[in-house]
Order: structure tokens, then C-alpha cells, then sequence
């Protein structure tokens, strides 16, 4: 089975495309889920800066989101991605409703590494005078870094499968070009070759985040 | 002079979904700069949240805490971090950062401080060699033992010399000999550095092994406090009783299975020099008393010898008296067993 150039050209644009919205919409979730993540931990009655209002806030919050399903999502959030970028519809617009969509998820999973933090560790460090701040920074993150890097790993490739979606709203990328050409147009070679490079890509990213993982939890 | 650290009616009661429990009720405590004190209690008899309380690590509900002249409770958050940075801490659990080597988790306190990286360098080492742990500093916790990981907790919590060191159950979960090296080096440290430690157990071992002075915690109460000899040799309450006799087994299998005493049943019990007088022989050879013993134990309390045992004094009722009387005179007290 051969592709044709302009075949060809289609996946590549379209691989492109799903590179573009998986790896911006990766780096915006982190930096917004991780510290939501901490946040969610931190807040727990106990802990280091407990307070019971913020913390039902928050999770509330997380929860409706998370119980939206995500193509009524990406309707839901138009006014807001037009505010935003400007226009609902492309590849950009499209990572407003995945960034809000995956930080909440990513959050959850944050706080489930932390959590595995033994208390008394904590507590130690509380028992040297350490800050707040310090236990976050150089207690709790170095200490779950395996629990943070497989939450990372497992919401990248959430994005992934989430961003075939994207289609719905002109974001284009692998999945939108299985399902236009693959299903509706019944080229059923672009869906074959389209989730070979999805497994490819989900796999690759798997192995690497396991590879991390594994590293950092060396000698140990 | 007031005491260095002085706990007055402490109380704490932990709220929960299904009913309040007082834990602490009215613990009065005084300590004195340099001595090894001992708390002793069951599990659930508050002694884990009175020890943290001392750093505020709880908070109690009512009650002060002074330490060497400073209201506890009246510290502001910063002045708190830095109070703390005084008392060092060591856990059951040892409480490392697994992320970290040995010498990693022996930085941690000081760069909380703020110290230069080359400072640290410096301090770390002497702190392992103090430890003698030295050939283990880039070794992470799973690879070592209990007893290296208390070590390293023991340099953690030592490492910006603070002059009190707060044990919680330091030694609960180690083997009986690891637990004596660690003792060992508790105490070797305390002298060395003229700490002030106070120390909770569930294990009267730990508190005649090193301890000064001694209180019996039970239900949030301290229903005994002391001297350790004086509680360990004439305890009061019920409670000491008991943890006296994990230490002490005087109970006699010869009796146990059925042997009749031909003379007189007598308990034994002496400390200090006497226990290296051969007061024995020299009864047998005065008064020609003949002595089976049932049950004998020597050992030590801290620096003092003490010894315990049943004997069976045969002979002369006449010459049994004053052999009785010799050793009363020696310093044994002894008491006539049924």
C-alpha cells in the first residue's frame, strides 16, 4: 500500500498539527495543574496550610469540570477561547478548551503523588524549621517526582486521543484526519496509517516517561 | 533557677466525627538542662503528642509551655521556625527523604538555615563521622538499615547543634541490639555535646538504659515521676508495676513447677557497690546458711548495678536470721516471699 504525495502531505501537516496542540497544551496544563495539584494537598485538613473552605472550593471546582464530556466542553468554552485567541476555530483555539479541560485532570493526579509523601516526612522537615514553601519545593515535589512523572506521562497522552476531537472545531491534527478521509470519506489506508502513527506516538511517549521514571528512582 | 523546660497542665482533646477523646489532661512536666528524660506509657496514653507539643508540632488545647524562658505559644511563626531549629527530632519511622543520600538528608537542616554550600560540605561530614557513618554518605535510606537510617536521622537532628533533642520512639522499631547501639550513642552524644534530650518509650529497657529521671504517662496523666531508680526499684502505681516487670522477671519457673522451699523463701535485691561484694559467700562461711537459688538477674540502671534473686535459705532458723540481718546491714533489702 502506497500513499500518494498529496497523502502524504496531509499526514504530515496533520502530525504536525497534533504535535503543535499536544506539546503547547502540555507545557500550559503543567504549569497550571501541578501547582492546582499542590494546592489540593496542601489545603487538606492537616496539612501544611490546611483550610477547609479553599480546599471544597477547589475540589468542587475540579469536579464539575472534570464531569463535562469533552466535545460539549469545547462548545462550552467558545466565548471564553474567542476571548482569548481571538477566533474558535484552528489548531490554537482548540488548546484553550484542552489546556482547561487537562489541567484539572492533571491536578488530580498531582495530588494523588503527593499524597503518597509520607506525613512523617513532612513533618520532619517541619521539625527543622523549614517554610511552607520548602517543604512544597524540596520535600513533597523531589520526593513524589516518580507519582508526578507518570501523571504527566498519562495526561500527554490523554491529550493526544483528546485533541482527535479537535476536528470538531477546525483543530485538525491525526485524529480529525482519521475520522474526515478514514470514516467519512471511506479511505480506510489515511485511518490505517493515521492510528499506526497514534499507537507509535502514544507508545513513544510512554516509554519515555517510564524511562524518566525509572531514572529518578535509580540506586533508590 | 526555674526548669529548663517546663510543661504546666498541658491539655488536648482530639475532635473526630465520632466523639472527642481528652488525650492530654493536666500534664505537668519540669526538666532539667542536660539530663536524659524519659516519658513511659502504653500506646494511646498521649505521650507521642505531649513530646510534640514541645515543638509545636501539635497544639494543645490549653496549658504553657516554657523552654529555657520562652512562652511557646507566644512565638510568632518565624520566631517558631527558628525556636525550632534549637530542638532537633528523631522518629520511629526515621523519617528520610528517599529522594536524598545520606549526606542529602544531613543537608536538609542546614540549608534550611541558609548556610553556603561549602559550609555544608564541611558540617555534613563531621556529622556522619559522628555518627560513624561516614563510608555511607552517598548511600540513599533503602539501602541501608534501621539502624543506619536512625543514625542519619540522629546527625539530621543535630546538625545545626541545637541544645535539646526530642526521640519519639526512636528505637520502637529496631532490633533489641541495634536498639542498644543507638542508645549507646544517645547517650554518648548527650555528654559530648551537653544536650538536654527528652525521650518517649513504650520500653522501661530505653529508660533504665540511659534515662536520669523518669515519668509514667497513662490516659494523659502522669501518675508517676522520678528518679528511675527510685521509680524502678519502689514503684507506686499500678502502671509502673507493670512496666518494672518488662525489664525485671522475677517470676521463679522452678516454683512455677511445683519446687518446695526447704527453708525460707527470700527476695534479694541490691544495687549499686554491693553487687560486686561476695556478700554471699561470706553469709555461707559467717553463719553456715546453705542458699539454693530459684531466680537471679544482675544489670544495671544507667551507671548503677542492681541485682535481683529468690533464694531458699537453708539451715538453723537462728543462723537465718542473722544471716538476714548481715545482709540488711550490707545494704540488700530483702524480703520474706509466700
Amino acid at each position: 500500500m502506497l500513499l500518494t504525495a498529496q497523502q502524504f502531505k496531509m499526514l504530515t501537516t496533520a502530525s504536525l498539527e497534533t504535535l503543535y496542540m499536544v506539546s503547547v497544551t502540555t507545557l500550559l496544563t503543567a504549569l497550571a495543574g501541578i501547582p492546582l495539584g499542590i494546592l489540593l494537598v496542601v489545603t487538606r485538613p492537616g496539612h501544611i496550610w490546611a483550610n477547609k473552605a479553599v480546599h471544597r472550593i477547589l475540589g468542587f471546582v475540579v469536579n464539575v469540570t472534570r464531569s463535562i464530556p469533552f466535545p460539549i466542553f469545547i462548545v462550552f468554552v467558545i466565548p471564553l477561547t474567542r476571548f482569548i485567541v481571538g477566533s474558535s476555530i484552528g489548531a490554537t483555539a482548540v488548546i484553550v478548551p484542552l489546556t482547561l479541560a487537562a489541567f484539572v485532570f492533571l491536578a488530580r493526579l498531582t495530588e494523588t503523588a503527593l499524597l503518597e509523601v509520607p506525613h512523617g516526612v513532612i513533618e520532619a522537615a517541619k521539625s527543622m524549621g523549614a517554610s511552607n514553601l520548602r517543604i512544597v519545593g524540596r520535600v513533597m515535589l523531589p520526593e513524589a517526582r516518580s507519582g508526578l512523572i507518570m501523571a504527566i506521562t498519562i495526561t500527554i497522552i490523554t491529550l493526544i486521543s483528546y485533541s482527535a476531537m479537535a476536528g470538531a472545531v477546525g483543530g485538525g491534527g491525526l485524529g480529525d484526519l482519521a475520522i474526515r478521509y478514514g470514516y467519512q470519506r471511506y479511505q480506510t489506508d489515511i485511518m490505517w496509517v493515521t492510528v499506526i502513527l497514534l499507537v507509535i506516538v502514544v507508545q513513544g511517549a510512554q516509554s519515555f516517561g517510564d524511562y524518566l521514571v525509572r531514572k529518578c528512582s535509580g540506586g533508590r | 533557677m526555674p526548669p529548663y523546660i517546663s510543661v504546666t497542665n498541658l491539655t488536648k482533646i482530639f475532635r473526630t466525627a465520632s466523639g472527642s477523646q481528652l488525650v492530654l489532661n493536666g500534664v505537668n512536666l519540669s526538666i532539667n538542662r542536660g539530663e536524659i528524660y524519659g516519658i513511659i506509657g502504653l500506646s494511646g496514653a498521649g505521650k507521642s503528642t505531649l513530646i510534640r507539643c514541645l515543638n509545636r508540632l501539635e497544639t494543645p488545647d490549653s496549658g504553657e509551655i516554657f523552654i529555657d524562658g520562652r512562652d511557646m505559644f507566644g512565638l510568632s511563626e518565624e520566631e517558631l521556625r527558628l525556636a525550632r531549629m534549637d530542638m532537633g527530632m528523631i522518629f520511629q519511622s526515621f523519617n528520610l527523604l528517599s529522594s536524598r543520600t545520606a549526606f542529602g538528608n544531613v543537608a536538609f537542616p542546614l540549608e534550611v538555615r541558609g548556610l553556603k554550600k561549602k559550609e555544608i560540605t564541611e558540617r555534613v561530614s563531621e556529622l556522619l563521622e559522628l555518627v560513624g557513618l561516614s563510608d555511607k554518605a552517598d548511600s540513599y535510606p533503602r539501602q541501608l538499615s534501621g539502624g543506619q537510617m536512625q543514625r542519619v536521622g540522629i546527625a539530621r537532628a543535630l546538625a545545626n547543634n541545637p541544645k535539646i533533642l526530642l526521640s519519639d520512639e526512636a528505637t520502637s522499631s529496631l532490633d533489641p541490639q541495634t536498639t542498644m547501639s543507638i542508645l549507646e550513642l544517645i547517650f554518648k552524644l548527650q555528654q559530648r555535646l551537653d544536650l538536654t534530650v527528652v525521650l518517649i518509650t513504650h520500653e522501661m529497657r530505653v529508660i533504665t538504659e540511659i534515662c536520669d529521671r523518669v515519668a509514667v504517662l497513662d490516659e494523659g496523666t502522669v501518675v508517676e515521676e522520678g528518679p528511675v531508680i527510685d521509680v524502678f526499684t519502689n514503684p507506686q502505681n499500678p502502671h509502673t508495676r507493670n512496666f518494672v516487670e518488662m525489664v525485671l522477671k522475677e517470676n521463679s519457673r522452678f516454683l512455677e513447677r511445683g519446687y518446695r522451699p526447704r527453708g525460707k523463701l527470700t527476695r534479694l535485691r541490691y544495687l549499686g557497690e554491693s553487687v560486686s561484694e561476695p556478700l554471699f559467700s561470706s553469709m555461707v562461711k559467717l553463719f553456715g546458711v546453705d542458699a539454693v537459688i530459684l531466680q537471679a538477674q544482675v544489670d544495671h540502671i544507667k551507671d548503677q548495678p542492681f541485682a535481683s534473686m529468690l533464694v531458699d535459705l537453708v539451715g538453723e532458723e537462728d543462723n537465718i536470721m542473722k544471716s538476714i540481718a548481715y545482709l540488711v546491714s550490707r545494704g540488700v533489702k530483702v524480703e520474706e516471699e509466700k
